[in-house]
């Protein structure tokens, strides 16, 4: 049984011996390694020891708690528990990911429930328990025991056209190309190294690999089209396409139309400077068709251009790998966590720079947004880690089915909602804004217990000379004004 | 300076005309007579045929034909978006613009793609390989859907109103098959060389074309800006090989019966050579098709046929007479000078140039009243003087320089103005045709 280790962080004595007490009433798996009265003590102890749990209070006599957590390394899975009697650090603590927050004074039962999430929490990291990461193992011990790569191998009825051994038959076909990605993961992990053996194009709508390529008229995007290739007879300066030059039944004898003279030799009498092509929808003539793929279980006809181009791998497992195979290193894939694509900065980010993009070339008005639940956090406390994803996920479902096609909302971290506003003015963004936050009101009071959330909201008109940052910015700067204020 | 004054009045009359019988037979009458005598018919017909044109003008305007404005051209990809700026401002909207890639090794196909794609060109077609001027006009007509076909040089670029005026002769009278624009130099004030171009264009093709076009003579719609029928070019099958591939088709129009006329109110931009060196290759390649065409493909004109027709003859006769004979007789009329009036060579190079400056402003002064912009002209005369020896000197011996090459040579076969290929097939169809003709004749 895998000690569990905690150290406390703590400059008040008394506090301290209440601490200890606690940890060693609550758990018989926690392991009291050290009491830091200082920042440096804490960050001494730290080095020296592998901590699990870390009970930390804000204010120390040489640091703050936040200072301490810049300088020390903290591991992806290192429990923090903090301990102060400040609210407002509530905000920033998330920031920098703790496990759970205790308001002082806190109750004995209060603080017992804190710990059995934070060894929870541990437990999880240890069984590493999502889908991908029991896939990725399965596939890592076919490939140790059976000795043989990971290939991908050409297949009909595969949505990719390739199939990976084990790993792909454990994926629906909805989500069968969810093996490159964990494949990509693995390799970035240092579970495997990988070889190049192919490019592959899908369908950007649907992943799909079965696609049907041909021509299409830029003008129309009718499919229906005619190709000739042009001649040029050298010595009267005729030039026209192939059936210019041939008669009714045979295509091989051409015969100028200009001058009546037999063309005998390419290259010496004539040749073939270019093609043409014509629509026989829209009469339309032209040099470069768009070729489009037709997807072959969604539809979507894209110009190729735009399909995702994927890079098709084969694999041999790491040493690391190895070790992951017959378990004793424990995969935990980065990326797979749900709430990474609920709460993206980037993304937003991005979404902002495209649409200053498309409004640098047009004219019209968009608008970003914020909405802050400053007392969320209270919530959160009282619902715990799995409590608080099911909530995000579920306001986030919920406002998604509010917006229009066209806009977009994601937390920007576990507090706030960024919302972006395509071609609207500003009155109507803010009243959407405020019916939006609204209904997220009414959702938490219905459900958690009457629960009145507090909600403050920021709106900003696109300018199109500005950086996607300063948005974000102003919008979250405008928050820490209110807070000042008040 | 007084020696000078002393010898001619001793010389009088006689002398004069002794020493300057080459000017006062030949470049007088043909020059300064004419322009003159165009002057009064110009103004005749603007008196009382401004019916005529402002009838005309509604007719093109309600009948909207739609023109095709075909752009053939290598490595012109800088020069597009200039012309389809100036395309854009046009008074006349009713067109469209193929542009025609011959091969071009710089990015012109990219900029030309890109133009098609933003719908600024109707048409843009890239030849992955080079087949010469004429096999790129052609590509162009075949592929054209209007009634008129506007060719143009894709370096130039238009006045606002040049389609306008352009057309306008057309529906003035149904017999007019080609309709030839002015031509004005696009950077007049760049150095010596540049100015002197534009007082020649001025002086030989903005007149000297009013001149030929009135007389029923014209013998050049230019390539930089040219509007034909459609039909008439389909008759023809379109361009033959150059160089010289517009007066060439201009000729063949002419013997097919069409009429072909200068419109000097529809101008054009175009850049020109920018040092004299450049300028001599230029000036070479348009002598040489003198020989080509007039002289050989082209000389059933002086024989009396059935085809033979007064105007056509005279057209390329008074070319021939004038450009070429005339070429080769003043360095007899230079020797004369020479051997017989050696003493007095110092006193015959002033009067002669006094002589041939005031000449020039006799032909600048018609240039002036016959343009809109004759203000803006005014500052050019202080480079007459310097004309006399740039028309005089250098561009009579560039003319003389490539008759002898052509005519012994066959250089313009040489020229890699067309690719190899085409060349030596054109050059293998003119032998075959002399031979039949030989053979028949």
């Amino acid at each position: 049984m895998k000690k569990i280790n905690c150290l406390i962080v703590e400059d008040d004595s008394a506090f301290q011996k209440v601490a200890s007490l606690m940890i060693q009433k609550a758990d018989r798996r926690l392991n009291l390694v050290g009491v830091a009265s200082t920042g440096k003590e804490a960050r001494d102890m730290f080095n020296r020891y592998e901590i699990d749990i870390i009970f930390l209070d804000l204010h120390m006599p040489d640091m703050t708690g936040f200072e301490l957590l810049d300088e020390i390394e903290l591991q992806e899975d290192t429990q923090i528990i903090l301990m102060t009697g400040d609210e407002d650090a509530a905000i920033k603590a998330f920031e920098y990911g703790i496990t759970d927050y205790l308001l002082k004074p806190f109750s004995g039962i209060r603080f017992r429930k804190s710990i059995t999430r934070a060894i929870e929490s541990i437990q999880k990291e240890n069984q590493s328990g999502s889908p991908e990461n029991i896939l990725l193992k399965k596939t890592l011990q076919l490939s140790h025991t059976r000795n043989k790569e990971i290939k991908p191998i050409s297949s009909r009825s595969s949505k990719l056209g390739y199939t990976y051994p084990l790993l792909s038959i454990n994926l629906d076909y909805e989500n069968e190309h969810i093996a490159l990605d964990v494949l990509e993961s693995a390799e970035k992990e240092g579970l495997l190294t990988g070889e190049f053996v192919d490019y592959i194009y899908s369908c950007n709508n649907c992943y799909n690999s079965l696609l049907h390529f041909r021509e299409s008229c830029p003008k129309c995007q009718s499919t229906y089209l005619e190709i000739e290739e042009l001649v040029h007879h050298f010595s009267c300066a005729y030039v026209g396409p192939v059936s210019d030059f041939t008669k009714e039944d045979s295509n091989e004898i051409k015969e100028c139309p200009k001058c009546k003279r037999i063309l005998k030799h390419i290259g010496v009498d004539y040749d073939k400077p270019s093609v043409m092509y014509s629509c026989k929808k829209c009469d339309h003539e032209f040099q470069d068709p768009h070729i489009k793929a037709k997807c072959n279980d969604c539809g979507a006809d894209t110009r190729v251009e735009r399909l995702v181009k994927r890079q098709l791998k084969k694999y041999k497992l790491t040493k690391l790998g190895k070790d992951a195979a017959v378990g004793k290193y424990s995969i935990n894939l980065k990326g797979f966590d749900e709430l990474n694509d609920i709460i993206n900065k980037d993304y937003f980010l991005r979404l902002l720079k495209n649409e200053i993009g498309r409004k640098k070339v047009a004219n019209f008005d968009s608008t970003v947004a914020a909405l802050q639940f400053s007392n969320i956090i209270d919530l959160y406390q009282g619902i715990g880690e799995e409590g608080q994803k099911e909530l995000i996920i579920e306001l986030f479902e919920h406002v998604n089915q509010e917006l229009q096609s066209s806009d977009a909302v994601i937390f920007g971290d576990r507090i706030t909602m960024l919302f972006l506003f395509t071609e609207q003015q500003e009155e109507v963004s803010k009243k959407m804004l405020d019916s939006i936050s609204e209904r997220i009101n009414e959702l938490v009071k219905d459900n958690f217990d009457s629960f009145e959330l507090t909600t403050e909201d920021a709106l900003m008109l696109i300018e199109e000379q500005k950086t996607p940052l300063f948005h974000l910015k102003e919008l979250m700067n405008s928050f820490e004004q209110v807070q000042q204020d008040g | 300076m007084v020696d000078f004054v002393t010898y001619w009045t001793q010389e009088g009359f006689v002398g004069f005309f002794r020493v300057f019988w080459f000017y006062i037979l030949f470049e007088f009458p043909r020059f300064i007579m004419m322009d003159y005598a165009l002057l009064i018919v110009y103004w005749v017909k603007s008196r009382f045929g401004e019916k005529d044109y402002q009838t005309a003008r509604e007719e093109f305007l309600s009948a909207k034909p739609l023109l095709s404005i075909i752009v053939p051209g290598k490595n012109e990809g800088k020069n597009y978006y200039r012309l389809i700026e100036s395309l854009d401002i046009q008074t006349y909207k009713n067109f469209e613009v193929i542009v025609v890639d011959d091969g071009s090794d710089d990015d012109s196909s990219t900029i030309g793609k890109s133009l098609e794609r933003q719908g600024k060109i109707d048409l843009f077609i890239s030849h992955k390989e080079r087949g010469g001027k004429a096999s790129a006009a052609n590509t162009a007509l075949r592929y054209a859907r209007g009634e008129f076909i506007i060719h143009i040089d894709a370096d130039s670029s238009l006045k606002n109103d040049a389609l306008e005026e352009v057309m306008i002769p057309f529906y003035m009278d149904s017999k007019i098959g080609a309709v030839g624009g002015n031509l004005e130099v696009r950077n007049p004030d760049q150095n010596l060389c540049t100015t002197f171009q534009k007082i020649e264009y001025n002086i030989f093709i903005m007149v000297g074309r009013m001149v030929t076009s009135s007389l029923g003579i014209l013998r050049i719609i230019s390539g930089a800006f040219g509007a034909f029928r459609r039909d008439a070019l389909d008759q023809l099958y379109g361009w033959d090989i150059g160089p010289g591939l517009d007066g060439d088709i201009t000729l063949k129009l002419r013997k097919m019966g069409y009429k072909v006329q200068f419109e000097p109110k529809a101008t054009i931009y175009t850049s020109v050579p920018d040092n004299f060196l450049k300028l001599a290759k230029q000036r070479l390649r348009w002598s040489r098709s003198l020989i080509r065409f007039r002289l050989r493909k082209h000389n059933n004109l002086f024989m009396p046929f059935s085809t033979f027709n007064l105007g056509n003859f005279i057209s390329v006769a008074e070319n021939i007479l004038f450009n070429f004979i005339l070429n080769f007789f003043w360095y007899l009329y230079m020797i004369d000078i020479v051997v017989n009036f050696t003493q007095e060579i110092l006193y015959i190079l002033i009067a002669g140039v006094l002589l041939y400056s005031f000449s020039k402003l006799l032909q600048y002064i018609v240039v002036l009243i016959l343009s809109k912009d004759w203000k803006q002209k005014l500052k050019y005369i202080i480079y007459l003087p310097g004309m006399v020896f740039y028309t005089g000197y250098y561009i009579r011996f560039v003319r003389t320089a490539a008759y002898i090459k052509e005519i012994f040579f066959k250089s313009s076969f040489d020229d890699d103005w067309n690719p190899m290929k085409t060349s030596i097939q054109g050059k293998k169809l003119e032998e075959n045709i002399e031979k039949v003709f030989n053979r028949a004749g």
